[in-house]
């Protein structure tokens, strides 16, 4: 494998949990909602899928635990955020800081066990193409279903009825009502749905990135997923684009200490961080109003 | 005759000690119009959000082909062939005009087929020249056009029959109506039947078929067009007992030297979408004086008044108050000069919903005086009860959530309030929209007493004979320019129109199609 395969084969890596955060966390701002709780999913979902997966040898049921875990999450920030009408930004930190202890105790008998052999299906014949062939094709489950996911969003939220109404509940919730929907059943499922599909992010890091489970390793991954909603201005298929980026600062990193490129590794951690930043400080926020209206209210005021 | 497609009888509808509707009796017929007509709060909105399902009525049924209908309810209504064009538009901002035609299509139908929908919407358009495509996203419409939106998504849906219209062109230019009411024509040609909430006598007039007048929550009379309509008859109906305002007689304007005016020279301001709406506007404005700024809504009015206020940036040029530059300052600056701001949707910008008229009173109308730090409220309802301007115009209980009030109370009690702090400028932006023939004669007399007691007063308004009467010089907004000024007196109502339209570069000439 050349280097060039090597780093492309990192980015979809460490991209891919993003980009299930992501997608899930810009499903819930479209209906109103930000869950900067998908950093509690996340956490939740790699925690437990993870000691599923080490007891039972099943990757299914690990899948299905992390789903229920984040989802749950999930469930609370909606409860908290739609019931309540709690500042949603303080529900979501709260609940980081909880996973982060239940998850700690949770997972403290998970810490020296790891996963040896690699979850991947490499597909035949495709995975032979040079260069992009071990990248896209030679990997786990959850990493193709992510493939699909930001463009499955697209289609559900651009085409669909169903779409439409989630968006709307996040522009106007007194039009959705008036065509007799209820707005606060939208966001719940929206916000749950964020959750689910960070808790998958959170299981297909521990099971099949890092193999192992480590105290709070999704390490901001959530709140980074959140941020880069606004860097794809709420549309779905920008997703790639964000969480691949963020994966590839990743994967420079760890290319630049294994190349031992004289830096200090604390400069490199900064790297994603930055580059993230860097892309939101440039991001044109004139132009067309692409932020759901719910969502203008809770960061600039009505 | 057309066939009757509603009765309504007896249909009572109480909030709390207030009965908005008593007792009323209908028959809408296909192919007719019919004008419910009546003074703001005499209880049309209330008796069509009946009709439409919005409310359940307290009493009284209402008859769908022949029978009655229960648990009456705005799905049920549209499936029976009721549709409501409502006063605030039920429309997403940031989708297109299609995907919100698609919102509200009622059909077991998840995935958009965007082609047969473009395809029915052109096909609606055309036949009723409406003016809009159906891939325009919302935001960028205006009002008229998003009414068309309205109008498409009641007629898609193929049960339609009947066309509620609440207020329907209290939204629209002056150069807009006679086509809506063209359009309520072919409506009422193809067999719709056509209800329309007004109080323009002159709409009811042009194209009613049949006239129900509400005052106070009750049918005064129904009116057919066969027996003849009277305008004075359907005032004197409308109004009760009371009679009508002569338009105010205009006292010659005093001068007021010592006092300062304000000034702008070459002053550019820029819309919401950062355009530059007006460009090089200069004109002067004394003390004592009012000047009426004609031209089609959308031109300017409300970002030019905005920026004397201070609510918009000026982007060129300077404004001066009594020579002093204040092109920079913020409105708690000029508010502090006595500058106040009636704007166009009072209840959006100038008021706290969840405050009491009192409260919101207090916010920027009468100083509060306090005790210990405390406001007095008593003292300041006090105050404000001896003020003739509250009683003048109606301004609802002090204890009322502004929330909850009507849009033409929001109005009156935002109006009262800057009056009661006589301002040096008062911007007065549609004052008299939506108010009943007393308050607007109210509104006038109080405009012209502030002038006399020298204020300073821009009054925006798609009303120009109102600025005619009104006005002791007059601008027009069209094609990004102020023109004028012009005095009333000297120049006449037809060519000052002209000018509007003529100078007008904006929306209105170029959608159509």
């Amino acid at each position: 494998m050349n280097e060039i395969t090597t780093i492309l084969i990192s980015t979809i890596a460490a991209g891919t949990p993003i980009l299930y955060a992501l997608t899930g966390d810009m499903i819930g701002q479209r209906a109103g909602i930000i869950s900067l709780s998908v950093e509690g999913s996340m956490l939740v979902g790699a925690c437990i899928g993870f000691g599923v997966a080490y007891r039972t040898q099943s990757m299914t049921l690990a899948v299905l635990a992390a789903l229920a875990a984040g989802g749950l999450v999930g469930f609370l920030q909606a409860f908290l955020a739609i019931d309540r009408k709690t500042n949603m930004m303080a529900s979501g930190f709260v609940l980081m800081f909880f996973t982060q202890g239940l998850t700690a105790f949770y997972g403290r008998t998970l810490l020296d066990v790891s996963f040896r052999k690699p979850l991947t299906f490499p597909l035949p014949f495709l995975s032979e193409i040079p260069v992009l062939g071990p990248v896209l094709f030679s990997q786990d489950i959850l990493t193709y279903l992510s493939f699909l996911l930001p463009a499955a969003a697209w289609f559900v939220l651009t085409k669909t009825k169903l779409g439409l109404l989630v968006c709307s509940v996040g522009e106007r919730p007194e039009v959705t009502q008036a065509y007799g929907h209820d707005p606060r059943k939208i966001q719940y499922a929206a916000v749950i749905i964020a959750g689910m599909l960070a808790g998958a992010g959170g299981v297909q890091m521990s099971c099949v990135y890092t193999m192992s489970w480590s105290n709070d390793m999704i390490n901001g991954r959530g709140f980074i997923a959140s941020a880069l909603v606004i860097l794809c201005s709420w549309k779905p298929l920008r997703a790639y684009m964000a969480a691949y980026l963020f994966g590839l600062a990743q994967a420079l990193l760890v290319y630049l200490q294994v190349k031992g490129v004289p830096i200090s590794m604390y400069v490199t951690m900064m790297l994603p961080y930055l580059l993230t930043l860097a892309a939101l400080g440039i991001i044109s926020t004139s132009k067309k109003p692409s932020m759901p209206e719910k969502i203008k209210v809770i960061s600039t005021g009505p | 005759m057309g066939k009757t497609i509603m009765r309504v009888r007896g249909l009572t509808k109480v909030f709390g000690s207030l009965t908005a509707n008593d007792h009323i009796d209908l028959d809408i017929e296909a192919g007719r119009i019919h004008a419910i007509a009546g003074e703001n709060g005499a209880g049309k909105s209330t008796l069509m959000k009946m009709l439409y399902g919005v409310y359940p009525a307290t009493e009284g049924t209402i008859i769908v082909d022949e029978t009655p209908v229960n648990g009456w309810n705005p799905a049920l209504a549209r499936e029976n062939g009721v549709s409501m064009v409502f006063q605030d538009f039920r429309l997403i901002p940031a989708f297109t005009v299609l995907e919100n035609v698609f919102l509200s299509l009622t059909g077991r139908r998840y995935v958009i087929n965007r082609k047969d929908l473009r395809h029915r919407i052109r096909a609606l358009s055309e036949t009723y020249q409406l003016n809009v495509e159906p891939d325009q996203e919302v935001w960028k419409l205006d009002l008229g056009q998003r009414q068309h939106i309205e109008i498409i998504k009641a007629l898609i849906n193929p049960n339609t029959r009947m066309l509620i219209f609440d207020e329907p062109t209290s939204v629209l230019a002056p150069h807009e109506i006679a086509r809506f009411l063209d359009m309520l024509l072919q409506f009422r040609a193809d067999g719709y039947a056509v209800l329309l909430i007004t109080h323009k006598i002159h709409e009811i007039t042009t194209v009613a078929d049949q006239i129900t007048i509400l005052r106070q929550g009750k049918k005064v009379c129904a009116i057919n067009r066969e027996d003849g309509f009277d305008q004075a008859a359907i005032i004197a109906g409308m109004l009760g007992e009371q009679t009508m305002e002569e338009a105010p007689e205009k006292p010659a304007a005093r001068e007021f030297p010592q006092l300062p005016g304000i000034a702008l020279r070459a002053v550019t301001v820029r819309d919401d979408h950062n355009r530059e709406i007006l460009q090089n506007v200069n004109m002067e404005l004394a003390r004592g004086r009012i000047m009426g700024i004609a031209g089609i809504s959308g031109n300017g009015q409300r970002e030019l008044t905005e920026a004397i206020f201070g609510a918009r940036k000026i982007s060129g040029g300077h404004l001066s108050y009594g020579g002093e530059d204040i092109t920079h300052t913020s409105p708690g600056q000029r508010i502090r000069h006595g500058f106040r701001m009636v704007t166009e949707d009072p209840l959006h910008d100038n008021v706290v919903e969840s405050f009491t008229v009192l409260q919101n009173m207090a916010l920027a109308g009468l100083d509060v005086t306090t005790t210990h730090g405390r406001i007095d409220w008593e003292d300041l309802r006090q105050r404000l009860a001896e003020r003739p301007e509250m009683e003048a115009m109606k301004v609802p209980a002090g204890d009322r959530l502004a929330g909850t009030l009507s849009g033409g109370n929001v109005q009156r009690m935002t109006f009262a309030r800057a009056v009661i702090s006589q301002p040096s400028l008062l911007l007065a932006c549609y004052p008299s929209r939506g108010l009943d023939v007393a308050t607007v004669a109210e509104v006038h007399r109080t405009l012209l007493r502030l002038r006399d007691a020298g204020t300073a007063i821009v009054l925006v308004s798609e009303d120009l004979p109102e600025l005619f009467a009104m006005s002791d010089s007059l601008t027009v907004l069209a094609g990004h320019q102020a023109l004028g000024p012009f005095i009333p007196s000297d120049c006449d109502i037809q060519e000052l129109g002209k000018l509007m339209l003529k100078g007008d570069g904006g929306n209105a000439a170029e959608q159509t199609p």
